[in-house]
């Protein structure tokens, strides 16, 4: 097996860095109502559906200023609802061809297994990491 | 409540050059666009 078969066969799992791992896994649970699958020092691993992310202790922090993971959902107003309740603030996004209203913004256009457009919304963690959630559009 | 544990994740990298990423990407890593992808909402920075 080639090592480009093998990367395209392998499983991916997003690293988020944290500054301070106690605080983020209180976040995780607090507002976003994650709790780690498991975890090992300086790590923690998140289950989302049938994929997975791991938040690591690191001195490090994302510049916060490009969507470092995503999660695509079904119903965004409903998610979006739910994470505001919990106290997740939205960024707020106007470029040409996209502007969120209450936090969710209309975009053309999308992978075409996709569909034809897409509804998006942003936030940060508490350690400064960009996420996106998103509708597929059909 | 909607829970995000029920929806599935993955990473965006974001690239400055698009053409010199999707060179690095086919040619060195050998991986391909597929149709197996998220959309992760890309915002346009």
């Amino acid at each position: 097996m080639t090592i480009a078969t093998a990367l395209a066969r392998a499983d991916v799992a997003t690293r988020l860095p944290a500054q301070d791992l106690d605080r983020a896994r209180r976040w995780y649970s607090d507002k976003l109502g994650l709790d780690p699958v498991e975890e090992r020092p300086g790590g923690l691993r998140y289950r989302c559906g049938t994929t997975y992310f791991v938040v690591f202790q690191s001195t490090g922090r994302a510049s916060g200023t490009s969507t470092q993971m995503g999660w695509e959902v079904d119903d965004i107003d409903a998610v979006v609802g739910d994470l505001k309740a919990r106290g997740v603030e939205f960024d707020a996004v106007d470029a040409p061809g996209m502007k969120t209203v209450d936090g969710i913004a209309d975009i053309d256009g999308n992978y075409p297994s996709k569909g034809r457009g897409e509804r998006g919304a942003w936030f940060h963690d508490c350690e400064g990491n960009l996420f996106g959630i998103g509708q597929v559009i059909t | 409540m909607v829970s995000l544990k029920d929806h599935r994740c993955g990473a965006g990298v974001a690239v400055s050059d698009m053409r010199r990423a999707r060179r690095f990407y086919e040619g060195v890593l050998g991986l391909v666009p597929g149709a197996d992808i998220l959309s992760l909402a890309q915002p346009p920075t």
